[in-house]
């Protein structure tokens, strides 16, 4: 069965190959762009002498995952290129056993969105107790 | 042996004495080969190739990777309620553009939808 699809197959992840950068490259820019305004709150807040960590803490978690989501979309691309470039009809096993592989690594990235996610919400939430911390000084 | 590589050794540099401006030229060239090898195995190692669009055949995927503005929000100054609502908009405003990118959904790589295995309509039982 795979050896008789296998090739399919690989066009179809040379199709995939072509989208993911796209995806990659605007998820970076627009990952980039929260990261700013959010540092440039806690300066602000900082600054103007009101502490909440919970806002510093979701910062710094969310570029250790934006790290980590760099890092690991690298193993992905090339791990992808690799079952892209098979012989796979000569190789069916190994075809397969790369192309799990590769199913694994884009699990963990889609795992690291998720949690930028998580963390932008935990962010979200503690916005409004810097608020209530700015109205109560007035 | 030993005789041999002196031999050679002695022709090369008689060459080279002989033919400066040529052996420059191949010198130059061997340099840019290496150079241009070692830069080549850095951009495929580190990834950067995956990520760069003005690669042949990535035209379109140009056009279609997201930019956008880059938001400001002033990291110095008076800290306002005024402030924290239009962080907030700014804020949700890059959320919502985050969220429309896709996040590497896993069900793009199914033995289905690659085509590994095609789907079998099977007849209920019961049904005949």
């Amino acid at each position: 069965m795979i050896e008789r699809n296998c090739r399919e197959a690989q066009r179809n992840l040379q199709r995939i190959q072509y989208v993911d950068p796209v995806t990659r490259v605007s998820r970076g820019n627009a990952t980039a762009n929260v990261i700013k305004l959010m540092s440039a709150l806690n300066a602000r807040a900082s600054a103007n002498t009101y502490n909440i960590p919970a806002l510093v803490t979701a910062t710094n978690n969310v570029q250790r995952i934006r790290q980590d989501f760099t890092d690991d979309y690298t193993s992905y691309e090339i791990g992808l290129r690799e079952v892209v470039l098979m012989d796979c009809q000569a190789n069916p096993v190994s075809f397969y056993r790369k192309l799990t592989e590769v199913r694994s690594k884009r699990a963990i990235l889609s795992t690291h969105a998720k949690s930028i996610e998580l963390e932008l919400d935990s962010f979200s939430q503690h916005i409004s107790d810097l608020a209530n911390l700015v109205k109560d000084a007035r | 042996m030993k005789k041999f590589f002196s031999k050679v050794h002695r022709r090369v540099h008689q060459w080279v004495v002989a033919n400066q401006l040529l052996s420059g030229i191949f010198a130059v060239i061997a340099i840019t080969i290496l150079l241009t090898t070692i830069s080549m195995a850095l951009y495929i190692t580190s990834g950067a190739s995956g990520l760069d669009l003005s690669r042949p055949g990535f035209d379109a995927s140009r056009s279609a990777a997201q930019t956008g503005d880059t938001p400001t929000f002033s990291s110095t100054g008076k800290l306002t309620t005024k402030d924290i609502e239009a962080f907030t908009k700014l804020y949700n405003e890059q959320r919502d553009t985050l969220k429309k990118i896709g996040s590497f959904d896993d069900q793009a790589l199914t033995d289905e939808a690659l085509g590994l295995i095609i789907p079998t309509t099977e007849p209920v039982p019961g049904s005949e």
